[in-house]
C-alpha cells in the first residue's frame, strides 16, 4: 500500500461498531455512519495483547477498505467479543 | 518431511529472553508432529547438548544453530549443515565473545565471511540487517546488504520472513519477498519462537522486565506486543504465509540439509607424551611398579596382583592416557608444594593410590575397585582432585600451560533462579512493594522456587495477599521460573581437556575472572558430549592444614610434617568423642556434634563411617540409628547370611557404603563387578524400575546357584534396595576422614596455629568467624584485636594467641595491606596522623580501622579519632599542620555497646565482649546462661537466651527444627518440635536474638533443650 495523503483520525474513545464476520472470524462488513459498508480489502492484520496481570486486553486489528471508500482500522476485543473503530483515514 | 519446521527458536538459554527449557520445546514440537526443530539461542550454544539429546530421544531431528549479534547490533541466524559448519559456528561465537568485553558479544561481517563454509544463513528477525534497513525506509541499502550475504553464502543464504501479527509484520514480509524475488534469493518462514506454548508469553514478559529492570506497567516499549511467539504447528502458521507457501516448504528443505552429530567421544583426551619407544600402557605400568615400592615397601602379593588386575582393566578400557594425565597433574602439585588429593570413587583404586593421586590405601581400607571402574561402564569415571584453595589457581594455570589454551577450558555452570531471587525479581517485575518482597525472601526456606507457595502459606503475615489475582500471577511465575538459568558462572573446578582444539567442539567465552576462559557447556553437557573433565576443586581445609602446619614449623618445630603424625592418638579421639569439634573437617556440624558422643569414633575407620552417615541419605534410609544402637551395644549385631559377615563386619552388620552393596551382590548372587555396579545404579536416586526388575531375577537366580535360600535372597535384595539409594561412597569418606583427623590433631596440639589458619581461610565450615572467636577463647586462645602496629594482613600467632588480621576489616584491601606492612617494617606508627601521612589509605579504610579498634593503642578514643580524621581529610596529605581553636573539641568516648556494634559492622566479629555480656543485665530474672542450663539435671525447666548461630530443618527431621544459640559462655542446642514450630515460626525464622523456654534433655552425653516457647529478646544493652 502506497503512502497516502489521507489524514488519519482517531476518535477520542474507540467507537463500538457492528461487524459481520465469516466462519473464520474475519470481518465482512461494518456498521458505521448509520449504514452498512461491505469490506472490499483487508490490507493488514495485527494483534495486540497487554495487561494480562490486570485489565487484560486482547485485540485483533484490521486495516480495511470498504466499498464506500472508507479506509480505517477496526479491532475485535477478544475478551468481550466487541468490535471497535480505532482510526479512520479521510 | 511434511509440514513445517521451526528454524528460529530460543530456549531459556537465551538468558532472560527465552521462556522454555530446551526439553519443553522438544516436547511441544513432538506434540504438534514437527519432524525437526532448530535451537538458535543468542550468541551461544549453551543449551545445544541437552536440546540435541532431548530431540534425539523424542525422534525429532535436531538442527543446531545460533542467533549471532553483529557489530552494528543487528542479528543474523546461522544453522550448521555439517561438522565443518558446526565448528565454524563455534569459532564465530567464540570470536564474538573473546574479542569484546564480557557480556557484549558481537562479530564483524568480514569474520562471518571467513567462516561461512557448512553454514546456512537466514537473514534474521526484525533486527536482521536486511529487515531493519527496510523498516528504516532504506530499501536500496537493504538490497545491498542482501547481495553481500548472498555473495558470501551463495545458495545457502535465505531471506527470513516472520509474521507474528505485530504491527507492520505483513508489510515487512511483502517487502522482503519482493526483494528476494528481485535478487533470486529463496525465502524461509520462521516464527521467532521464544516459548514452547502460547501461555508462556506471560513468563517471557516477566523475563524481559527482569532483564530491563522494569515493571510490567512501565515496560510496554520493550515487551513483545502479543503472544504469537510460540511453537506453531503447520496448520497454525500456514494461513500467515498463504501468499508464500514456498517459504514454508523451504523450512523443510533446510532441515533436510542440516546433519550434525554432537558426539565428541573420539576427542576425549589428549595423547600423553610418553618416553620414546613406550606406549601409555607400558609407561603407566612401569610407573605403578616403581611407585608401589615407595608406598608399600616390598608390595605384598595381594597388592601386586591388585595392581596388575587394575592395569589390565584400565588398558582394555583405553584409559591409560587418562590416568597419566591425572598423575602428571598430581605430580606437579607434589613437586610444587601444592596440597592436593584425589576424591570420590577414585580412592578405590590401588593404581591411583600408588601414583599418589589419592591418599587412602584401598587395601587397608577394604575398598572396592569395581565401584570406580568396571567393564560394563558406559562412561569414563571422573577423577576429581581436591586442592588447597590458596593454590588452586596455580594448578589450573599449569594445566592451561601444559595442554595449551586451545585444548583446555573451565566448564561453566548455570546460576539458576532459586526461591529468594525468584521472589525478588518476579515480584519487582509485577510491581509488588519492595518491603513485602524483602520480608518474603527472608522468611522463605524451601529449596526450590516451585515450593514458594506452600512455604509462605504457613505464615500469617502473607495469608492476606493470597486470594488475589496478583498473588496467582506471582506464584505461577515463580513456579515457572524455577531452575531457569539466570546467568553463567565458572564451575567450581571442572576443566575440560581435549585432543582437538576446543573451539571446534564448543564455544568459549570470557569468565568474570580476568584471563580465564570458560566453555559454554556445564559438566552434564560435557559428559553428554563424550568429553572428559577433571574437577580441580578448591578445598579450604587443605589450605587450613597446610597453613597451620607452616605456622607450627615457623613458631614451634621446624621439622614438623603433618603427614607423619600418628593416626591413633587417644587424646585426639577423646576430643572428637566429646564433640569438641568446631572447626574440625566434616564432623563439626550440629548433627555431627549430636552423634559423636554416641558413636565414639576411635580410629580412622570409625571416622570414615562418621563422615558417611550424617547425611540426609543414610538418615532417610534408616541406616544411622541401627548403626548407633549396635555401636552402643543396645542392639545385637547380626547378618542375614554368613557370606555377608566379612563384608559388613566393619559396620556392625549395617550396610552403609556403596562398595558394600556391590560386594554383597557379588558374594550372594555371583554378580560381576559391572553387574553389581549396574544394580547399584539402578537402585540409586535415578531409579530404573525396569532395570531393577531384570536384575532382581538375575540376583535371585544367582543366589540360588550359591545355595542361598530364596526367602533370604529376597530379604537381602530388598535391604540392598533400601540402602543402595542412600549409601555413601566409602572411598570418598575415607579421604575426608584423614583430613578430619589431621584438623582435629592440629586443634588438639597446636590450637593457636589452628585457629589462626581457620580464621585466615574463611569462609569455610559450619560456623561464622564470631563463633570461632568464642570457641578459641574457650580453648585458652585469645583472639586479639586488629592493631595498626601488631597486625598483618592475615591473622598471626602471637604468644600463644591469635592477632586478628587487617583482611577482616571492611574496605582494607590488598593495596592498603601492602602499604601498611611496608610502613610497619620501617618504623611503628605513633598516631593517627602518622598513619595518615605515611600511607595512602583511603578515608573508608582509615575510618573502618578506627571503628574496629585498630588504633585504640594510641590512647585516643575512637570518636575523637574519627573527628581528627575528618580534620586531616580537610587538610589533605600535602596541607600544613595548622590547628584552629574551633576544630579542637573533646568528644565523649564511645560506649562499649557502640564499640561492639562498630566492631561487628567493620569486621563481622568482636574480639572483646560477647554481645550477650552487654545484654545480660537487661535480660529478665531467671534466664540462665548456657553453661548453667547445661549443668542442671535432665527434665529441668529452663529459660536461656542468645544469638542464633545455626538453624536447620533437615528434610529427614519430620518437621523438627534445630537451632544452636550462643551466649558469653558457650553454645546450646535447641530442638523445636513441629507443634511448637508452627506457633513460633515467624520468630524462629526472623529473629537473631531469642529467649527460649524449655526442658533440659540429656542422652548419651548430648545435651539439648526441648523448646516450648520462643520470643525475641528485646533488651537495652548495658551502656558501659
Amino acid at each position: 500500500m502506497k503512502a497516502s495523503k489521507r489524514v488519519t483520525k482517531r476518535p477520542k474513545e474507540p467507537q463500538q461498531i457492528e461487524v459481520d464476520v465469516d466462519a473464520a472470524g474475519e470481518p465482512l462488513s461494518i456498521g458505521v455512519y448509520g449504514g452498512r459498508q461491505k469490506i472490499l480489502a483487508v490490507y493488514e492484520r495485527w494483534r495486540l495483547e497487554d495487561e494480562w496481570w490486570g485489565n487484560e486486553e486482547r485485540r485483533c486489528y484490521y486495516k480495511i477498505q470498504t466499498g464506500h471508500g472508507l479506509v480505517c482500522d477496526i479491532y475485535h476485543e477478544m475478551l468481550t467479543d466487541i468490535w471497535y473503530l480505532a482510526r479512520t483515514c479521510d | 518431511m511434511d509440514g513445517y519446521v521451526e528454524l528460529h527458536c530460543h530456549s531459556n538459554f537465551s538468558l532472560l529472553d527465552g521462556a522454555s527449557h530446551p526439553k519443553e520445546l522438544v516436547s511441544a514440537a513432538s506434540d504438534i508432529g514437527m519432524p525437526a526443530l532448530a535451537l538458535t539461542d543468542h550468541d551461544g550454544l549453551y543449551g545445544a547438548i541437552r536440546f540435541y539429546k532431548a530431540a534425539r530421544a523424542a525422534g525429532i531431528k535436531p538442527v543446531i544453530g545460533v542467533e549471532l549479534t553483529l557489530d552494528g547490533g543487528q542479528h543474523i541466524t546461522l544453522l550448521a549443515k555439517d561438522s565443518t559448519g558446526y565448528s565454524n559456528i563455534c569459532r564465530l561465537v567464540t570470536k564474538s565473545h573473546l574479542d569484546n568485553s564480557k557480556g557484549s558479544p558481537s562479530i564483524a561481517f568480514s569474520s562471518l565471511a571467513e567462516k561461512a563454509s557448512g553454514i546456512i544463513c537466514l537473514s534474521g528477525c526484525r533486527k536482521g540487517e536486511v529487515s531493519s534497513l527496510i523498516l528504516d525506509g532504506k530499501p536500496g541499502r537493504a538490497e545491498e546488504a542482501a547481495r553481500r550475504y548472498r555473495d558470501v553464502f551463495g545458495q545457502d543464504f535465505f531471506i527470513e520472513v516472520q509474521n507474528n501479527l505485530c504491527p507492520g509484520d505483513e508489510r515487512l514480509c511483502s517487502s522482503l519477498i519482493s526483494l528476494a524475488e528481485r535478487l533470486g534469493i529463496r525465502c524461509v518462514a520462521t516464527n521467532n519462537v521464544h516459548y514452547a506454548r502460547r501461555d508462556a508469553h506471560r513468563l517471557q514478559d516477566i523475563l524481559v522486565c527482569i532483564r530491563n529492570r522494569a515493571t510490567l506497567e512501565r515496560s510496554g516499549g520493550v515487551r513483545r506486543p502479543n503472544s504469537e511467539f510460540y511453537l506453531k504447528a503447520a496448520a497454525e502458521i500456514s494461513p500467515l504465509f498463504r501468499a508464500y507457501p514456498e517459504a514454508l516448504r523451504n523450512s523443510l528443505y533446510i532441515a533436510e540439509q542440516c546433519n550434525v552429530d554432537l558426539n565428541f567421544s573420539s576427542y576425549r583426551f589428549p595423547e600423553f607424551a610418553v618416553p620414546e619407544g613406550e606406549t601409555a600402557e607400558i609407561y603407566l605400568a612401569k610407573l605403578c611398579h616403581e611407585k608401589a615400592r615407595e608406598r608399600y615397601g616390598e608390595p605384598s602379593e595381594r597388592v601386586a596382583s591388585q595392581i596388575d588386575y587394575e592395569l589390565n582393566l584400565i588398558s582394555r578400557m583405553n584409559l591409560s592416557g587418562y590416568f597419566l594425565i591425572v598423575w602428571d597433574i598430581m605430580d606437579y602439585a607434589k613437586k610444587n608444594g601444592i596440597p592436593a588429593q584425589g576424591r570420590g570413587s577414585a580412592a578405590n583404586s590401588v593404581v591411583a593410590y600408588v601414583l599418589g593421586i589419592t591418599r587412602v590405601d584401598p587395601i587397608r581400607q577394604n575398598l572396592f575397585f569395581g565401584r570406580f571402574i568396571n567393564e560394563e561402564m558406559s562412561s569414563i569415571p571422573d577423577i576429581d582432585i581436591d586442592v588447597s584453595t590458596n593454590h588452586r589457581e596455580r594448578l589450573i594455570q599449569y594445566i592451561y600451560r601444559k595442554y595449551g589454551e586451545e585444548h583446555a577450558a573451565m566448564a561453566c555452570t548455570y546460576v539458576t533462579f532459586r526461591p529468594r531471587n525468584a521472589i525478588r525479581e518476579v515480584g519487582k517485575a509485577l510491581g509488588m512493594p519492595e518491603g513485602i518482597l524483602d520480608r518474603m525472601s527472608k522468611a522463605v526456606i524451601c529449596y526450590s522456587a516451585r515450593e514458594i507457595d506452600d512455604d509462605l502459606k504457613a505464615l500469617d503475615e502473607f495469608r492476606t495477599y493470597m486470594n488475589s489475582e496478583a498473588w496467582e500471577h506471582f506464584i505461577r511465575s515463580c513456579r515457572e521460573i524455577a531452575d531457569f538459568p539466570r546467568h553463567l558462572s565458572i564451575h567450581v573446578g571442572g576443566m575440560i581437556i581435549s585432543s582437538c582444539p576446543l573451539v571446534d567442539i564448543v564455544p568459549l567465552e570470557k569468565a568474570a575472572m580476568p584471563g580465564r576462559v570458560v566453555c559454554q557447556w556445564d559438566k552434564d553437557g560435557i559428559e553428554d558430549a563424550g568429553l572428559v573433565k577433571v574437577d580441580i576443586l578448591g578445598l579450604r581445609m587443605l589450605s587450613l592444614i597446610d597453613e597451620a602446619a607452616a605456622l607450627v614449623r615457623r613458631n614451634r618445630d621446624a621439622g614438623f610434617d603433618i603427614e607423619r603424625i600418628p593416626q591413633d592418638d587417644g587424646k585426639v579421639y577423646d576430643m572428637i568423642c566429646r564433640a569438641d569439634t568446631l572447626g574440625v573437617f566434616q564432623v563439626e556440624s550440629r548433627a555431627q556434634m549430636q552423634t559423636l558422643p554416641r558413636t565414639k569414633p576411635r580410629s580412622i575407620e570409625d571416622l570414615t563411617v562418621e563422615v558417611a552417615i550424617i547425611r540426609p541419605g543414610p538418615l532417610q534410609g534408616n541406616m544411622v540409628h541401627p548403626y548407633i544402637n549396635r555401636r552402643q551395644g543396645k542392639e545385637k549385631v547380626g547378618y542375614m547370611h554368613p557370606r555377608l559377615k566379612p563384608i559388613l563386619e566393619e559396620t556392625l552388620g549395617v550396610i552403609l557404603f556403596q562398595e558394600q552393596v556391590l560386594k554383597c551382590a557379588i558374594a550372594i548372587a555371583g554378580f560381576s563387578p559391572g553387574e553389581a555396579d549396574s544394580l547399584r545404579r539402578a537402585m540409586s536416586r535415578k531409579r530404573s524400575q525396569q532395570a531393577m526388575e531384570q536384575l532382581k531375577q538375575r540376583f535371585l537366580d544367582g543366589a540360588r546357584g550359591n545355595g542361598v535360600g530364596q526367602d533370604v535372597a529376597l530379604r537381602i535384595f530388598d535391604t540392598l534396595k533400601g540402602f543402595a539409594e542412600y549409601g555413601f561412597c566409602k572411598s570418598h569418606a575415607a579421604g575426608f576422614a584423614l583430613l578430619a583427623y589431621q584438623s582435629a590433631w592440629l586443634k588438639c596440639y597446636y590450637p593457636s596455629e589452628f585457629y589462626a589458619a581457620l580464621l585466615n581461610n574463611q569462609p569455610m565450615g559450619f560456623y561464622s568467624p564470631h563463633v570461632i572467636v568464642g570457641d578459641a577463647r574457650r580453648h585458652g586462645v585469645k583472639v586479639l584485636p586488629v592493631d595498626i602496629n601488631l597486625s598483618r594482613g592475615k591473622c598471626m600467632v602471637e604468644g600463644g594467641n591469635v592477632r586478628l588480621g587487617f583482611r577482616y576489616v571492611k574496605s582494607v584491601g590488598e593495596t592498603a595491606i601492602i602499604d601498611l606492612e611496608q610502613q610497619q617494617a620501617e618504623k611503628p606508627f605513633s598516631s593517627l596522623e602518622d598513619v595518615y601521612l605515611r600511607t595512602g589509605l583511603s578515608r573508608d579504610a582509615l575510618q573502618n580501622l578506627v571503628m574496629a579498634g585498630a588504633m585504640d593503642g594510641f590512647g585516643v578514643s575512637r570518636r575523637q579519632l574519627l573527628w581528627d580524621l575528618g580534620l586531616l581529610e580537610q587538610r589533605g596529605r600535602e596541607g600544613l599542620p595548622m590547628v584552629y581553636a574551633h576544630t579542637e573539641v573533646a568528644l565523649p568516648a564511645m560506649t562499649r555497646v557502640e564499640e561492639l556494634s562498630a566492631e561487628y559492622d567493620m569486621q563481622g566479629l568482636s574480639t572483646g565482649s560477647h554481645p550477650m555480656e552487654l545484654f545480660r543485665e537487661g535480660v529478665p530474672d531467671g534466664v540462665l546462661k548456657t553453661a548453667e542450663a547445661a549443668s542442671l539435671p535432665a527434665g529441668s525447666n529452663v529459660t536461656v537466651a542468645g544469638y542464633v548461630i545455626c538453624h536447620q530443618m533437615p528434610a529427614t527431621s519430620k518437621g523438627h527444627v534445630f537451632l544452636t544459640i550462643e551466649d558469653e559462655e558457650g553454645l546450646m542446642n535447641i530442638v523445636i518440635r513441629p507443634d511448637v514450630y508452627e506457633k513460633y515460626r515467624y520468630v524462629e525464622r526472623t529473629e537473631p536474638l531469642m529467649m527460649i523456654r524449655g526442658q533440659v534433655q540429656k542422652r548419651d552425653g548430648v545435651i539439648n533443650i526441648i523448646a516450648s516457647h520462643l520470643e525475641p529478646l528485646k533488651v537495652i544493652p548495658t551502656s558501659s
